[in-house]
């Protein structure tokens, strides 16, 4: 079920009475609905795939509690293995198992022993590698004894299945979430006001932004060879957009549903183009993938704590992880690997950088050096864009060597001027808003309450009349 | 709290909900008015520019083709001509899904002065409501508020704000404006398919869905138009089925009895009472899928098609 659908229109009202309504009084009852719900909301795209969450989620439920019994180090490591390998295999064999077997073939094939090997008609279950990683990071926090295991399968299950990040994140952490499963909700109206507004900011991100701008993505990228430079740039400037729009329209519309529900969920996204360098970037960027790989994989890697040698070592595999965790593609490992490159200068430097703050605090407008170092992390981000949206390396390249021609010097061949002017628009509130939670999450606060309605029926009436042409969300292929 | 927040909720909703409510009832009580002809000609001018190429085909014997893909692909005006030794002037004026609502204006756009016939390729599906996902947003104003409801569960989510824009006349990002060509093609219209069409293959009972959505009325009252537009200039009108791959016929005999017998009394009900030619081909290779000719099929057919023009 999408959440700009009619179906998820007529779910939601259903969910939110019975939740506040009828199961109030019973939090086992509350969190069994949100578990029915999370359930229907998934099996709405195919009912055969819950099995696989169900698995993925039971395997981290006993394997928890049997670390709890269990105070021997190396069994408790077994159970953590038996996570691990239960989660990734999953993961591995719905994203990854035609990739490897095609990378193998086409090794083999490239030192004179061909091989023959079929791949399989595989579909990929939505959201796999987002609730894998949920239930995984449960495991290593018990493992880490950082985490006291629930006992309550209700609870845990409640947890993974979630419904509003369950399919794109955010990738919860189980200290943050699970604690918020076992005890009860409290309806705030605040925050529940704060969460329509969310989803509404959400929706206009990604009905209006990310549909409008992926039409002309998907134009340009289609026939990159018949489109000068200048156009190509152009292209991977409206793919910026629309993965931003697409993306974190779908983080805020999941923080905000959750305020619905009583429940919080942590930033995912932080105004991440307007960051003033690749680390901040990455700082501001799918927060809970990156901190993801951070306490997961960089950290256990050594991070930063062994020398510079190991350091650069640890970020390169940690980008290229990542890279590889958006999909089974090489360019996909192209675009990662980008990434570290671009974090190379920052990993060199003999001093540690001063962590940014806050974005031009009290200014409407950035200092120069401020406003320079925004702009050219935007190009360095927009550049590694287009390894992550061609369709292949060999497209990538053909891009990339228009870019960097005489063509770049050219008027761009497709100029929409429409969504130009909702870019502006758009940009206009970012950049407002750049140091709160999401952008609109201030606008209007003083204003009386029919000014702050004309405000939200006009977001409303953009969403309506301007919304492009439907495309899937992004990260669900993820 | 709680019911702070839901009377809040219900009044912001209030006034979208109302304003749908009232947009709702304007279309459905003001439909004939708004499907007027004279409506439909301020949503389809223009349609004929890209047309403008064929007032330079100085002529005293022209005959033009219409319909949809099937005859765009499916008959060659050069090899028409051709064939006629250039005593006739095979013009064709059908485009992808082509229905007969947007064929009417582009008539009416043009000079007809030295159009002796119309030869019109009838693929009946064209006339259902279930290809108005195909058409001019403007269409959608003619489903009745339960199909629309399905129609945006079903293929559009964006259907209702379609429709109301289309209410308001913005442009449909779908079907811009036609761009004005004067240059005369190479084909005069005609275009030998070299790839392959996608999703065409779809069974019978798929392509009408007559249940959920039904005839387009107003795609026969259209179709009636053209005739009379015809007769009224002097024209002979003459409508015939275009050809299909011998699995199509088959699925068709034995799945689309009833929605054949639908579709002619719906004809006889617009006023339509002519025969329509069945001028088929049966040799599968010639075909791109279910009903596009490919290159070669164009060549044959066309060839067929002149000796069918030569006997009437």
């Amino acid at each position: 079920m999408l959440f700009n659908s009619l179906d998820f229109a007529i779910f939601l009202p259903i969910v939110f009475i019975l939740y506040w309504f009828v199961t109030q009084k019973n939090l086992r009852v509350q969190n069994g609905l949100i578990v029915v719900a999370s359930f229907v909301f998934y099996g709405w795209w195919d009912w055969r795939f819950l099995s696989l969450l169900l698995f993925s989620s039971m395997v981290d439920y006993v394997a928890g509690l049997a670390m709890m019994k269990e105070q021997r180090q190396r069994r408790r490591k077994w159970y953590l293995i038996l996570s691990i390998v239960s989660n990734l295999g999953l993961l591995g064999f719905f994203k990854y198992y035609n990739f490897f077997l095609e990378s193998f073939t086409a090794a083999f094939s490239f030192f004179g022993m061909p091989i023959h090997a079929g791949t399989l008609y595989i579909i990929l279950p939505v959201g796999i590698s987002f609730y894998t990683f949920q239930s995984l990071s449960y495991g290593i926090d018990v493992y880490r004894r950082k985490l006291e295991p629930t006992r309550d399968p209700i609870a845990f299950l409640a947890f993974v299945s979630f419904f509003p990040q369950l399919v794109a994140g955010p990738i919860e952490r189980a200290t943050h979430l699970l604690p918020q499963f076992q005890k009860a909700r409290v309806f705030d109206y605040s925050k529940a006001v704060d969460g329509l507004k969310q989803i509404l900011w959400g929706l206009f991100k990604k009905m209006v932004i990310a549909d409008n701008c992926g039409q002309f993505a998907d134009l340009i990228f289609s026939q990159s060879e018949s489109y000068h430079g200048s156009t190509l740039l152009l292209g991977a400037f409206f793919f910026a957009m629309q993965i931003y729009g697409d993306f974190s329209g779908y983080s805020d519309m999941a923080v905000g549903l959750s305020r619905l529900f009583g429940f919080d969920l942590m930033q995912n996204f932080s105004f991440p183009y307007f960051s003033r360098s690749i680390a901040e970037f990455w700082r501001r960027w799918h927060i809970s993938l990156s901190t993801w790989f951070r306490d997961y994989l960089y950290i256990p890697l050594g991070g930063n704590k062994k020398g510079k040698a190991k350091t650069i070592r640890n970020t390169f595999i940690t980008f290229l992880v990542s890279g590889l965790w958006h999909g089974a593609h090489l360019k996909y490992l192209a675009w990662g690997g980008l990434h570290a490159l671009y974090m190379l200068p920052h990993l060199i430097k003999t001093k540690t950088a001063k962590r940014e703050s806050a974005i031009a605090p009290g200014k409407f407008l950035p200092g120069w050096k401020e406003g320079f170092s925004i702009l050219l992390t935007f190009i360095l981000v927009l550049l590694a864009w287009i390894f992550f949206r061609a369709n292949s390396l060999a497209q990538a390249d053909q891009i990339f060597s228009e870019i960097f021609s005489r063509s770049m010097l050219t008027i761009p061949q497709v100029l929409p001027r429409k969504i130009l002017v909702l870019l502006a628009f758009f940009l206009l509130f970012e950049w407002r808003g750049r140091n709160s939670l999401y952008a609109i999450e201030k606008t209007g606060s003083q204003w009386p309450i029919w000014t702050r309605w004309l405000f939200y029926y006009f977001i409303l009436l953009l969403i309506f009349l301007e919304g492009g042409r439907e495309q899937p969300f992004i990260y669900f292929q993820f | 709290m709680m019911k702070k927040f839901l009377y809040r909720f219900f009044l912001f909703s209030l006034l979208p909900l109302l304003t749908l409510l009232v947009l709702e009832i304007w279309i459905g009580t003001k439909q004939e008015k708004l499907l007027s002809e004279k409506k439909l000609e301020q949503v389809f001018r223009n349609r004929a520019d890209e047309y403008q190429w064929v007032s330079n085909i100085k002529h005293p014997k022209k005959i033009f083709l219409l319909g949809s893909s099937s005859i765009k692909y499916g008959l060659s005006c050069r090899e028409l001509n051709r064939l006629a030794a250039d005593s006739l002037a095979f013009i064709n004026l059908a485009a992808d899904a082509r229905d007969p609502i947007e064929t009417y204006f582009i008539l009416k756009q043009l000079d007809l002065s030295g159009v002796k016939a119309m030869y019109m390729g009838i693929d009946p599906w064209i006339y259902t409501r279930n290809y108005y996902r195909n058409r001019h947003q403007y269409l959608l104003l003619d489903l009745p508020f339960a199909k629309a409801v399905r129609y945006s569960k079903e293929y559009d989510a964006r259907l209702f704000a379609k429709r109301y824009k289309a209410l308001f006349h913005f442009p449909d990002p779908d079907h811009p404006a036609s761009i004005a060509q004067s240059k005369i093609p190479a084909d005069f219209g005609s275009v030998a398919l070299t790839k392959k069409p996608v999703n065409f293959n779809d069974p019978v009972t798929k392509k009408y869905r007559l249940k959920d959505y039904g005839w387009s009325e107003l795609q026969f009252t259209y179709l009636q138009k053209i005739v009379t537009l015809c007769e009224s200039n002097g024209i002979v009108f003459t409508a015939f089925y275009p050809p299909r791959r011998s699995d199509f016929i088959l699925d068709d005999e034995k799945n689309g009895r009833d929605i054949r017998l639908s579709f002619e009394e719906q004809l006889m009900k617009a006023g339509f009472n002519r025969s329509i030619h069945p001028l088929q081909l049966l040799k599968d290779d010639l075909f791109a899928d279910s009903y596009h000719l490919n290159k070669a099929g164009q060549e044959i057919y066309s060839r067929y098609f002149f000796s069918f023009v030569q006997e009437n």
